[in-house]
């Protein structure tokens, strides 16, 4: 079965001993490329494995290409060995920032969309793309705050990037959602913005609420439960409008066993092999 | 019109809690400030999500209300933020910082016991090597013997402390349900082997003579200054190819 046919799961260390000694039958597998920044070691060796039997896929969230200042070189120069070492069949990064004055904040912080942005980040995927010698997808944040500075909505920030640099994108439904519904937008807007062709993965996770003190709430991208009903009809939308890529279940926080993880999967493949249509 | 650099050095700023960030945000049914502190709460999140990752042993010690509260206290405390995009090599002075913490400042040996710890993390990330063998010596000339310098593994980390860390591990690892803390010091070698991170609790005299060999001192000259301490060189030489301590060997220019 062709990869964008397939769905794949986030790898997280409690699931590495059972991917080993059980083979689920799952498309493929994502890291978070940090999280193998080390020398040498044993999760090394126990990606080395798991890339025997399974298509890998990294996803950065610390290169900061949303950084005022230069990108991080030793950043660069980790994450090409990691290409080299995995040969990963996706490369991809997030539309955010998280390094100033050289300190790094460890979360995908959000940047206004404006035309200095733009150019500041067209130029930052130019020059990992260039330097890595890999095309990298750019993945849409869950974001909190929207700034008063921006003049873009996000999907025409997006969209101007990809047209800008020739990267591609990694939309997240999940992040669509929690960010329309922080901010008001209309998330099938947001899809329909989109043009197919841009969308080389796509990721699904679940989400939390968080409630202030004074009554107001936000949706949080916790990764800590199953995707949601809206998710799933978003992602049955984004099918029907031609996005049928590889597909990316995602579960970072109180994760389950991995039986629960593939459930999902299933389910993921599914809509991905009937675009399945959500009526109601 | 605000430059990026600007507003990304006010985020900063506000998450220190120095400035405010409201006149960045666009208004509306959510205040900035409540916005704002979902990225606060992240960040923090994280930072204590990879003290737990290279402290588990800490957490399982002191109680997670316990370690948590030092987590947070030294974050907020220290402003010491990463250099780089990924926390693996982040938190090395949490040790340090248990020692003024007002909760676990009484708890003397906790700082070295979190160094160990600490070590024991750096040790499974350290470079591969192949570790030399018995057989990988057996050429060697005699006359040589003098002028031999072993190469330590990467993964090698020599540690000693003025408290009784192994009694703690056996604890704290459940080996040993409790134990009465004895007065007198540990010396730890830790290293990899194959997935497996082993420490290996020395003599004061074992701990010289690695410390060295780390050091990078001849055979010759190590047991030169070894002198009259109790050490049985040939024993120890057969626990470092054993368990995998060196990786290579060079001879001293004469």
């Amino acid at each position: 079965m062709p990869i964008n046919k397939r769905v794949g799961l986030g790898l997280r260390p409690p699931h590495y001993q059972y991917i080993i000694e059980n083979g689920p039958s799952i498309g493929w597998f994502e890291v978070h490329s940090e999280n193998f920044f080390m020398r040498g070691g044993p999760s090394l060796q126990l990606l080395d494995r798991i890339g025997e039997g399974y298509p890998l896929s990294l996803h950065g969230v610390g290169l900061s290409l949303g950084s005022a200042e230069r990108i991080d070189s030793d950043h660069l120069k980790q994450l090409k060995a990691l290409i080299e070492r995995f040969s990963p069949f996706l490369v991809s990064e997030h539309l955010s920032w998280s390094r100033v004055g050289g300190q790094y904040l460890p979360d995908l912080l959000p940047v206004p969309y404006t035309d200095e942005v733009l150019e500041i980040f067209s130029n930052h995927i130019d020059e990992a793309q260039s330097f890595l010698g890999q095309e990298i997808l750019i993945e849409n944040p869950s974001s909190y705050l929207e700034y008063n500075v921006s003049t873009m909505t996000e999907p025409e920030f997006l969209n101007t990037l990809c047209q800008k640099t020739g990267a591609k994108l990694l939309l997240d439904i999940n992040n669509i959602y929690v960010s329309s519904v922080n901010h008001g937008w209309d998330p099938s807007l947001y899809l329909q913005s989109i043009p197919p062709s841009f969308v080389r993965e796509i990721h699904l996770a679940g989400h939390s609420q968080k409630t202030f003190e004074d009554g107001s709430s936000l949706l949080i991208d916790t990764h800590s439960s199953q995707v949601c009903k809206e998710v799933w009809a978003l992602y049955a939308e984004a099918l029907q409008l031609g996005m049928q890529v590889p597909t990316l279940i995602e579960w970072d926080t109180d994760i389950p066993d991995f039986e629960v993880l593939m459930g999902e999967a299933r389910l993921a493949e599914s809509y991905l092999k009937e675009q399945k249509v959500i009526y109601g | 019109m605000v430059d990026l650099l600007n507003l990304q050095k006010a985020f900063l700023e506000t998450y220190e809690g120095t400035r405010s960030f409201k006149d960045f945000v666009k208004i509306n049914a959510v205040s900035p400030e409540n916005r704002f502190s979902v990225y606060k709460g992240n960040v923090e999140g994280a930072f204590r999500n990879a003290l737990e990752g290279t402290y588990p042993l800490i957490w399982k010690l002191i109680g997670q209300k316990c370690a948590d509260g030092a987590a947070y206290a030294f974050i907020r405390a220290q402003k010491s933020y990463p250099q780089e995009g990924t926390l693996l090599n982040w938190g090395r002075d949490f040790p340090e910082f248990l020692k003024t913490f007002e909760a676990t400042k009484v708890l003397s040996y906790l700082a070295d016991f979190a160094k160990l710890e600490c070590f024991t993390g750096e040790s499974l990330c350290a470079e591969e090597k192949v570790p030399l063998i018995a057989g990988d010596l057996k050429n060697i000339p005699s006359q040589h013997y003098e002028r031999l310098i072993f190469i330590v593994h990467p993964s090698l980390f020599l540690f000693s402390s003025s408290y009784p860390l192994d009694q703690i591990l056996e604890v704290v690892e459940e080996r040993a349900l409790s134990v009465t803390l004895e007065n007198r010091g540990a010396y730890a070698l830790i290293i990899r082997q194959e997935a497996r991170i082993n420490t290996h609790w020395l003599s004061e005299a074992e701990f010289t003579f690695f410390s060295y060999v780390s050091s990078g001192l001849s055979l010759g000259e190590i047991l030169e200054k070894m002198g009259e301490r109790k050490f049985d060189f040939q024993e120890t030489l057969s626990f470092s190819l054993k368990n995998g301590v060196f990786s290579d060997y060079i001879f001293m220019t004469e």
